[in-house]
């Protein structure tokens, strides 16, 4: 419904700029993705990467909106698609890769009585690490 | 894994430092071997009965493959005496230090007990 004095948004207006926010949406998800692979693999930033789940959020609004102001077939498959990506994301950061927090002895205490192996399956215990200052690594292993 | 190829080619810095980087898995033996081989600057142990990993808290019960467990990533600083200096722990197990990070803690923390390794390992 016109008002009068101000035009009225026609049928492709209000469709390019669907088109446009929905573009703008598979954007911000890819942005996201990107700058987190460039961090991990050029970069070696071992950071989390909110800013990709943040950016697929406003990414998945947009694209909503522009699914309810003209819905296609294509639109609501991108819409899907983008939610699932935007899903997984979070919960990767909020469930799989959160960490417990450290509940191991504290600083100046001495590092308890262990046993473990070395490469060849020979044990190696706490003497081990005597005589001379350690950085003790534990690591996710060989998947 | 990846933090161990960084350290591995910065090994230098640290052998400088008198200080020997012992990384722990819950490997086993064959995967220990296999480890240590392609990282041949850094002492590689496995501790699949958890025994070493379960003194210091850094088993992460369930979250392996397979719902296996699997070690936290844990960075643990210790004097020659075998006492903690420092403790590192990221808030998710996507996050390390950069090894210029550590070196950064090893100055501060262990730096008086300073005694150069030979570069060729422990």
């Amino acid at each position: 419904m016109a008002i009068e004095g101000i035009p009225s948004q026609t049928s492709a207006e209000a469709s390019a700029a669907g088109r446009r926010l929905f573009r703008l949406g598979w954007v911000l998800l890819l942005v996201g993705l990107a700058i987190y692979a460039i961090q991990l693999f050029a970069l070696k930033q071992y950071v989390v990467p909110w800013y990709a789940a943040i950016l697929a959020t406003i990414g998945v609004a947009g694209m909503l909106v522009a699914v309810v102001q003209r819905w296609t077939v294509w639109r609501l498959v991108g819409l899907v698609v983008c939610l699932l990506v935007m899903a997984g994301e979070w919960l990767f950061l909020t469930v799989v890769t959160p960490a417990p927090a450290y509940q191991g002895p504290g600083i100046g205490k001495a590092l308890p009585e262990f046993s473990a192996i070395d490469q060849n399956g020979a044990t190696v215990t706490r003497n081990n690490l005597l005589g001379r200052p350690t950085v003790l690594l534990f690591f996710r292993g060989h998947w | 894994m990846r933090e161990l190829g960084e350290l591995d080619s910065r090994f230098a810095e640290f052998a400088n430092r008198g200080v020997p980087i012992v990384a722990v898995s819950v490997d086993g033996q064959e995967d220990t071997a296999r480890t240590q081989q392609r990282f041949p600057h850094l002492v590689v142990w496995g501790d699949a009965e958890h025994r070493l990993t379960n003194a210091v808290a850094a088993l992460h019960e369930g979250k392996g493959p397979g719902h296996s467990d699997i070690a936290v990533p844990t960075t643990i600083l210790l004097d020659k005496d075998g006492v903690i200096r420092w403790t590192f722990r990221p808030e998710h197990v996507i996050v390390r230090w950069t090894p210029d990070e550590l070196l950064a803690a090893v100055d501060e923390h262990l730096k008086p007990n300073w005694v150069p390794l030979s570069t060729s390992g422990r």
